[in-house]
Protein backbone atom coordinates (compact mmCIF):
# COMPACT_ATOMS: atom_id res chain seq x y z
CA UNK A 1 0.00 0.00 0.00
CA UNK A 2 1.12 3.51 -0.53
CA UNK A 3 2.95 5.36 1.99
CA UNK A 4 2.16 9.19 3.04
CA UNK A 5 4.50 10.47 5.19
CA UNK A 6 3.52 13.53 6.40
CA UNK A 7 6.54 14.01 8.63
CA UNK A 8 9.08 13.73 6.04
CA UNK A 9 6.11 15.48 3.37
CA UNK A 10 6.36 12.69 1.17
CA UNK A 11 4.39 10.25 -0.49
CA UNK A 12 5.51 6.59 -2.26
CA UNK A 13 3.52 4.42 -4.41
CA UNK A 14 5.21 1.11 -5.89
CA UNK A 15 3.99 0.03 -9.52
CA UNK A 16 4.40 -3.45 -10.59
CA UNK A 17 5.09 -4.54 -14.15
CA UNK A 18 3.82 -7.63 -14.53
CA UNK A 19 3.21 -10.21 -17.58
CA UNK A 20 4.78 -13.41 -19.04
CA UNK A 21 8.47 -13.90 -20.04
CA UNK A 22 10.00 -11.92 -22.78
CA UNK A 23 6.86 -9.59 -22.97
CA UNK A 24 8.53 -6.55 -22.72
CA UNK A 25 8.79 -5.50 -18.79
CA UNK A 26 12.45 -4.87 -18.30
CA UNK A 27 12.33 -2.91 -22.33
CA UNK A 28 9.70 -0.62 -20.63
CA UNK A 29 12.21 0.26 -17.62
CA UNK A 30 14.86 1.01 -19.86
CA UNK A 31 13.35 3.14 -21.60
CA UNK A 32 11.76 5.29 -18.84
CA UNK A 33 14.95 5.43 -17.10
CA UNK A 34 16.63 6.43 -20.36
CA UNK A 35 14.28 9.47 -21.17
CA UNK A 36 13.22 10.87 -18.03
CA UNK A 37 15.62 13.47 -16.84
CA UNK A 38 18.29 12.76 -13.99
CA UNK A 39 17.14 15.21 -11.69
CA UNK A 40 13.73 13.17 -11.54
CA UNK A 41 15.09 9.41 -11.47
CA UNK A 42 17.46 7.01 -9.37
CA UNK A 43 19.61 4.40 -10.79
CA UNK A 44 18.26 1.34 -12.72
CA UNK A 45 18.38 -1.94 -10.56
CA UNK A 46 18.57 -4.92 -12.40
CA UNK A 47 19.11 -8.52 -10.64
CA UNK A 48 19.45 -10.49 -13.91
CA UNK A 49 21.03 -13.43 -14.89
CA UNK A 50 24.09 -13.88 -16.95
CA UNK A 51 21.86 -13.75 -20.34
CA UNK A 52 20.25 -10.94 -19.09
CA UNK A 53 16.73 -12.24 -18.74
CA UNK A 54 15.85 -10.80 -14.88
CA UNK A 55 16.29 -13.30 -11.99
CA UNK A 56 14.46 -10.91 -8.97
CA UNK A 57 13.39 -7.79 -10.60
CA UNK A 58 14.43 -4.40 -12.26
CA UNK A 59 14.01 -1.48 -9.90
CA UNK A 60 13.60 1.85 -11.15
CA UNK A 61 12.58 5.37 -8.59
CA UNK A 62 10.80 7.94 -9.80
CA UNK A 63 10.48 11.59 -8.54
CA UNK A 64 7.17 13.32 -10.24
CA UNK A 65 8.40 16.80 -7.92
CA UNK A 66 5.86 18.53 -5.29
CA UNK A 67 1.69 17.87 -4.99
CA UNK A 68 0.32 20.60 -2.56
CA UNK A 69 3.76 20.23 -0.64
CA UNK A 70 4.39 16.28 -1.03
CA UNK A 71 7.35 15.01 -2.64
CA UNK A 72 5.49 12.00 -4.86
CA UNK A 73 7.24 8.98 -5.54
CA UNK A 74 6.92 6.04 -7.01
CA UNK A 75 8.90 2.85 -7.18
CA UNK A 76 8.44 0.96 -10.27
CA UNK A 77 9.57 -2.86 -9.90
CA UNK A 78 9.87 -5.56 -12.80
CA UNK A 79 8.97 -8.90 -12.12
CA UNK A 80 10.68 -12.19 -13.35
CA UNK A 81 8.90 -13.50 -16.05
CA UNK A 82 9.63 -16.98 -16.42
CA UNK A 83 7.21 -19.97 -15.51
CA UNK A 84 9.53 -20.81 -12.33
CA UNK A 85 9.86 -17.90 -10.81
CA UNK A 86 6.44 -17.80 -9.96
CA UNK A 87 6.63 -17.36 -5.47
CA UNK A 88 9.42 -14.55 -6.87
CA UNK A 89 6.58 -12.71 -8.99
CA UNK A 90 4.33 -13.02 -5.12
CA UNK A 91 7.74 -11.43 -3.21
CA UNK A 92 7.93 -8.59 -5.37
CA UNK A 93 3.93 -7.97 -6.33
CA UNK A 94 4.07 -7.93 -2.72
CA UNK A 95 2.67 -4.29 -1.23
CA UNK A 96 2.42 -2.92 -5.04
CA UNK A 97 -0.02 0.02 -5.07
CA UNK A 98 -0.71 -0.76 -8.79
CA UNK A 99 -0.03 -3.36 -11.54
CA UNK A 100 1.16 -2.50 -15.41
CA UNK A 101 0.30 -6.08 -17.21
CA UNK A 102 2.44 -6.22 -20.53
CA UNK A 103 0.84 -8.76 -23.07
CA UNK A 104 3.19 -9.92 -25.39
CA UNK A 105 1.09 -9.27 -28.43
CA UNK A 106 2.39 -11.91 -30.53
CA UNK A 107 -0.35 -14.64 -31.73
CA UNK A 108 1.91 -17.33 -30.73
CA UNK A 109 2.15 -15.75 -26.96
CA UNK A 110 -1.76 -15.56 -26.38
CA UNK A 111 -1.74 -18.20 -23.89
CA UNK A 112 1.19 -16.98 -22.33
CA UNK A 113 -0.46 -14.44 -21.52
CA UNK A 114 -3.94 -15.75 -20.18
CA UNK A 115 -1.69 -17.68 -18.44
CA UNK A 116 0.58 -15.41 -16.50
CA UNK A 117 -2.47 -13.24 -15.97
CA UNK A 118 -4.87 -15.44 -14.36
CA UNK A 119 -1.55 -16.00 -12.07
CA UNK A 120 -1.73 -12.35 -11.42
CA UNK A 121 -5.27 -12.50 -10.44
CA UNK A 122 -5.24 -14.79 -8.16
CA UNK A 123 -1.96 -13.36 -6.60
CA UNK A 124 -3.72 -10.14 -5.89
CA UNK A 125 -6.83 -12.02 -4.41
CA UNK A 126 -4.20 -14.16 -2.09
CA UNK A 127 -2.73 -11.28 -0.85
CA UNK A 128 -6.44 -10.01 0.77
CA UNK A 129 -7.40 -7.34 -2.12
CA UNK A 130 -10.36 -7.14 -4.89
CA UNK A 131 -8.85 -8.12 -8.21
CA UNK A 132 -11.88 -5.93 -9.70
CA UNK A 133 -10.79 -2.97 -7.90
CA UNK A 134 -6.65 -3.01 -8.15
CA UNK A 135 -5.24 -0.14 -9.91
CA UNK A 136 -4.42 -2.09 -13.00
CA UNK A 137 -3.34 -1.00 -16.71
CA UNK A 138 -2.53 -3.48 -19.77
CA UNK A 139 -0.53 -2.77 -22.43
CA UNK A 140 -0.41 -4.95 -25.59
CA UNK A 141 3.31 -4.34 -26.29
CA UNK A 142 5.10 -5.62 -29.72
CA UNK A 143 2.69 -4.54 -31.81
CA UNK A 144 4.76 -3.80 -34.76
CA UNK A 145 5.59 -7.26 -35.42
CA UNK A 146 3.65 -8.86 -38.29
CA UNK A 147 2.68 -11.77 -36.09
CA UNK A 148 0.64 -8.97 -33.55
CA UNK A 149 -2.87 -9.81 -32.91
CA UNK A 150 -5.25 -7.10 -33.65
CA UNK A 151 -6.33 -4.99 -30.59
CA UNK A 152 -10.15 -6.39 -30.71
CA UNK A 153 -9.17 -9.09 -30.48
CA UNK A 154 -6.41 -8.93 -27.51
CA UNK A 155 -9.27 -7.20 -25.69
CA UNK A 156 -11.44 -9.52 -26.51
CA UNK A 157 -9.39 -12.62 -24.63
CA UNK A 158 -6.99 -10.35 -22.24
CA UNK A 159 -8.88 -7.02 -21.38
CA UNK A 160 -12.69 -8.95 -20.29
CA UNK A 161 -12.58 -6.29 -17.10
CA UNK A 162 -12.06 -3.08 -19.00
CA UNK A 163 -9.49 -1.77 -18.13
CA UNK A 164 -7.45 0.58 -19.10
CA UNK A 165 -5.08 -0.37 -22.14
CA UNK A 166 -2.75 0.54 -24.60
CA UNK A 167 -0.91 -0.72 -27.61
CA UNK A 168 2.86 -0.15 -27.58
CA UNK A 169 6.22 -1.26 -29.22
CA UNK A 170 8.20 -0.51 -25.91
CA UNK A 171 11.32 -0.53 -27.44
CA UNK A 172 11.09 2.60 -28.98
CA UNK A 173 8.64 4.33 -26.67
CA UNK A 174 5.73 4.17 -28.55
CA UNK A 175 2.92 3.28 -25.54
CA UNK A 176 5.50 3.41 -22.81
CA UNK A 177 4.59 6.84 -21.26
CA UNK A 178 1.24 7.14 -21.65
CA UNK A 179 1.03 3.89 -20.09
CA UNK A 180 3.06 5.00 -16.97
CA UNK A 181 1.00 8.23 -16.64
CA UNK A 182 -2.37 5.80 -16.70
CA UNK A 183 -1.22 3.87 -13.74
CA UNK A 184 0.29 6.58 -11.90
CA UNK A 185 -3.52 8.06 -12.02
CA UNK A 186 -5.15 5.53 -10.90
CA UNK A 187 -2.40 4.46 -8.08
CA UNK A 188 -2.77 8.51 -7.11
CA UNK A 189 -6.61 8.57 -7.32
CA UNK A 190 -7.09 5.68 -4.70
CA UNK A 191 -5.05 7.72 -1.89
CA UNK B 1 -6.03 -8.28 17.25
CA UNK B 2 -2.21 -6.38 17.08
CA UNK B 3 -0.52 -6.32 13.89
CA UNK B 4 -3.73 -6.60 11.78
CA UNK B 5 -5.84 -4.10 9.86
CA UNK B 6 -8.15 -3.89 6.55
CA UNK B 7 -6.19 -5.70 3.74
CA UNK B 8 -8.25 -3.22 1.08
CA UNK B 9 -6.13 -0.05 2.96
CA UNK B 10 -5.18 1.80 -0.22
CA UNK B 11 -1.99 3.49 2.10
CA UNK B 12 -0.87 4.22 5.07
CA UNK B 13 -0.24 7.33 6.77
CA UNK B 14 2.48 8.32 9.13
CA UNK B 15 1.78 11.45 10.75
CA UNK B 16 4.43 13.57 12.97
CA UNK B 17 3.38 11.89 15.82
CA UNK B 18 4.10 7.95 14.47
CA UNK B 19 7.54 9.41 12.92
CA UNK B 20 9.17 11.02 15.82
CA UNK B 21 7.68 7.87 17.93
CA UNK B 22 9.66 5.39 15.20
CA UNK B 23 12.15 7.97 15.61
CA UNK B 24 12.76 7.42 18.91
CA UNK B 25 12.37 3.31 19.70
CA UNK B 26 15.07 3.27 16.05
CA UNK B 27 17.32 6.06 17.93
CA UNK B 28 17.60 4.30 21.01
CA UNK B 29 17.90 1.17 19.06
CA UNK B 30 20.95 2.25 17.20
CA UNK B 31 22.62 3.77 20.37
CA UNK B 32 21.87 0.74 22.28
CA UNK B 33 23.01 -1.65 19.80
CA UNK B 34 26.36 0.64 18.54
CA UNK B 35 24.88 -0.01 15.26
CA UNK B 36 25.89 2.63 12.65
CA UNK B 37 22.32 3.26 10.86
CA UNK B 38 18.75 2.13 10.74
CA UNK B 39 15.50 2.07 9.12
CA UNK B 40 12.13 1.10 9.76
CA UNK B 41 10.28 -0.13 6.20
CA UNK B 42 7.29 -1.37 4.68
CA UNK B 43 7.20 -4.70 3.01
CA UNK B 44 7.24 -3.20 -0.29
CA UNK B 45 10.82 -1.84 0.61
CA UNK B 46 9.81 1.77 0.99
CA UNK B 47 11.24 3.35 3.84
CA UNK B 48 9.28 5.05 6.75
CA UNK B 49 12.52 6.43 8.66
CA UNK B 50 15.91 5.91 8.40
CA UNK B 51 18.64 7.10 11.16
CA UNK B 52 22.65 7.19 10.43
CA UNK B 53 24.71 8.50 7.90
CA UNK B 54 25.40 5.45 5.83
CA UNK B 55 24.48 4.76 2.48
CA UNK B 56 23.08 8.31 1.44
CA UNK B 57 21.79 8.43 -2.20
CA UNK B 58 21.16 5.01 -2.10
CA UNK B 59 19.21 4.27 0.52
CA UNK B 60 15.48 3.85 -1.86
CA UNK B 61 17.52 0.78 -3.59
CA UNK B 62 19.13 -0.61 -0.48
CA UNK B 63 15.17 -0.57 0.67
CA UNK B 64 14.26 -2.13 -1.89
CA UNK B 65 16.43 -5.06 -1.77
CA UNK B 66 16.20 -5.71 1.65
CA UNK B 67 12.40 -5.90 1.24
CA UNK B 68 13.08 -8.42 -1.86
CA UNK B 69 15.14 -10.06 0.04
CA UNK B 70 13.38 -10.73 3.28
CA UNK B 71 10.55 -11.38 1.04
CA UNK B 72 12.51 -13.94 -1.00
CA UNK B 73 13.81 -15.36 1.59
CA UNK B 74 10.68 -15.68 3.49
CA UNK B 75 9.26 -18.00 0.38
CA UNK B 76 12.73 -20.50 1.13
CA UNK B 77 11.57 -21.01 4.92
CA UNK B 78 8.15 -21.83 3.59
CA UNK B 79 9.09 -23.97 1.43
CA UNK B 80 11.38 -25.86 4.02
CA UNK B 81 8.11 -25.84 6.35
CA UNK B 82 10.08 -23.51 8.21
CA UNK B 83 7.77 -21.75 10.99
CA UNK B 84 8.33 -18.53 12.48
CA UNK B 85 10.88 -17.19 10.17
CA UNK B 86 11.61 -13.54 11.08
CA UNK B 87 14.82 -12.84 10.87
CA UNK B 88 17.35 -12.26 8.17
CA UNK B 89 21.23 -11.57 8.48
CA UNK B 90 23.47 -10.18 5.37
CA UNK B 91 27.20 -10.86 6.53
CA UNK B 92 29.64 -8.45 4.95
CA UNK B 93 33.60 -8.49 5.41
CA UNK B 94 32.91 -4.84 6.89
CA UNK B 95 29.45 -4.50 7.83
CA UNK B 96 26.38 -6.33 8.98
CA UNK B 97 22.90 -6.11 7.97
CA UNK B 98 19.94 -7.75 10.38
CA UNK B 99 16.52 -6.98 9.40
CA UNK B 100 13.45 -8.60 11.50
CA UNK B 101 10.00 -8.29 10.89
CA UNK B 102 7.67 -6.07 12.56
CA UNK B 103 4.18 -7.44 13.06
CA UNK B 104 2.78 -8.64 9.40
CA UNK B 105 3.89 -5.67 7.67
CA UNK B 106 6.77 -4.22 8.42
CA UNK B 107 10.70 -4.82 8.76
CA UNK B 108 13.59 -2.78 10.82
CA UNK B 109 17.20 -3.20 9.60
CA UNK B 110 20.23 -1.99 11.57
CA UNK B 111 23.68 -2.06 9.91
CA UNK B 112 26.43 -2.45 12.20
CA UNK B 113 30.11 -3.13 11.95
CA UNK B 114 32.34 -5.62 13.49
CA UNK B 115 32.59 -3.66 17.13
CA UNK B 116 29.43 -4.61 17.50
CA UNK B 117 27.80 -8.06 18.58
CA UNK B 118 25.52 -9.79 16.83
CA UNK B 119 24.04 -11.25 19.97
CA UNK B 120 23.35 -7.93 21.29
CA UNK B 121 21.60 -6.73 18.13
CA UNK B 122 19.45 -9.78 17.67
CA UNK B 123 18.11 -8.94 21.36
CA UNK B 124 17.62 -5.86 21.20
CA UNK B 125 15.90 -5.27 18.04
CA UNK B 126 13.28 -8.43 19.20
CA UNK B 127 12.50 -5.70 21.97
CA UNK B 128 12.35 -3.06 19.49
CA UNK B 129 9.99 -4.38 17.05
CA UNK B 130 7.19 -4.98 19.83
CA UNK B 131 7.25 -1.20 20.51
CA UNK B 132 7.39 0.03 17.01
CA UNK B 133 4.42 -2.35 15.94
CA UNK B 134 2.33 -0.98 18.76
CA UNK B 135 3.64 2.55 17.38
CA UNK B 136 2.53 1.54 13.77
CA UNK B 137 -0.32 -0.49 14.30
CA UNK B 138 -1.93 2.75 16.45
CA UNK B 139 -1.06 4.90 13.48
CA UNK B 140 -3.21 2.53 11.56
CA UNK B 141 -6.09 2.69 13.36
CA UNK B 142 -6.28 6.87 13.80
CA UNK B 143 -6.01 6.48 9.65
CA UNK B 144 -9.18 5.36 9.94
CA UNK B 145 -10.75 7.97 10.84
CA UNK B 146 -8.89 10.40 8.95
CA UNK B 147 -10.45 12.03 6.05
CA UNK B 148 -8.58 10.61 2.84
CA UNK B 149 -6.61 12.67 0.28
CA UNK B 150 -8.56 12.85 -2.39
CA UNK B 151 -11.30 14.72 -0.41
CA UNK B 152 -8.44 17.14 -0.12
CA UNK B 153 -8.07 17.55 -3.92
CA UNK B 154 -5.01 15.80 -3.96
CA UNK B 155 -5.85 13.86 -6.48
CA UNK B 156 -6.83 16.12 -9.15
CA UNK B 157 -3.50 18.41 -8.58
CA UNK B 158 -1.74 15.07 -9.06
CA UNK B 159 -3.69 14.26 -12.15
CA UNK B 160 -2.55 17.56 -13.76
CA UNK B 161 1.43 17.16 -12.07
CA UNK B 162 1.80 13.66 -13.45
CA UNK B 163 0.69 15.04 -17.32
CA UNK B 164 2.80 17.76 -16.86
CA UNK B 165 5.67 15.48 -15.89
CA UNK B 166 4.94 12.92 -18.90
CA UNK B 167 4.32 15.60 -21.60
CA UNK B 168 5.33 15.49 -24.82
CA UNK B 169 8.60 15.69 -24.68
CA UNK B 170 9.35 13.18 -22.27
CA UNK B 171 7.87 10.69 -24.97
CA UNK B 172 9.91 11.73 -27.45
Amino acid sequence: MALINVAAREIHGKIVYYGPGLCGKTTNLQYIHGKIPSGSKGDLLSIATETERTLFFDFLPLDLGKVQGFTVRFHLYTVPGQVLYERTRIAVLNGADGVVFVADAQRERLQDNLTSLKELAGNISQSGKRFLDFPLVMQYNKMDLPNALPTPVLDRYLNTIRVPRFEATAFNGHGVFETLRAICKLVTNKL
Amino acid sequence: MLGHFDPHLSHVIIDEETAVSINSVLRQLIRDSQATSGCVLDRAGQIIVWDGPAYDGQRMQLGALIAGTYASTREVARILQEAGFRTLLQEGAREKIFTEAVGDHWLVSLIFGKHTALGLVKVLCNRATMDLQQVLVSAMERQIHRPRLKDAGLDIVANDTIDLIFRNDTEK
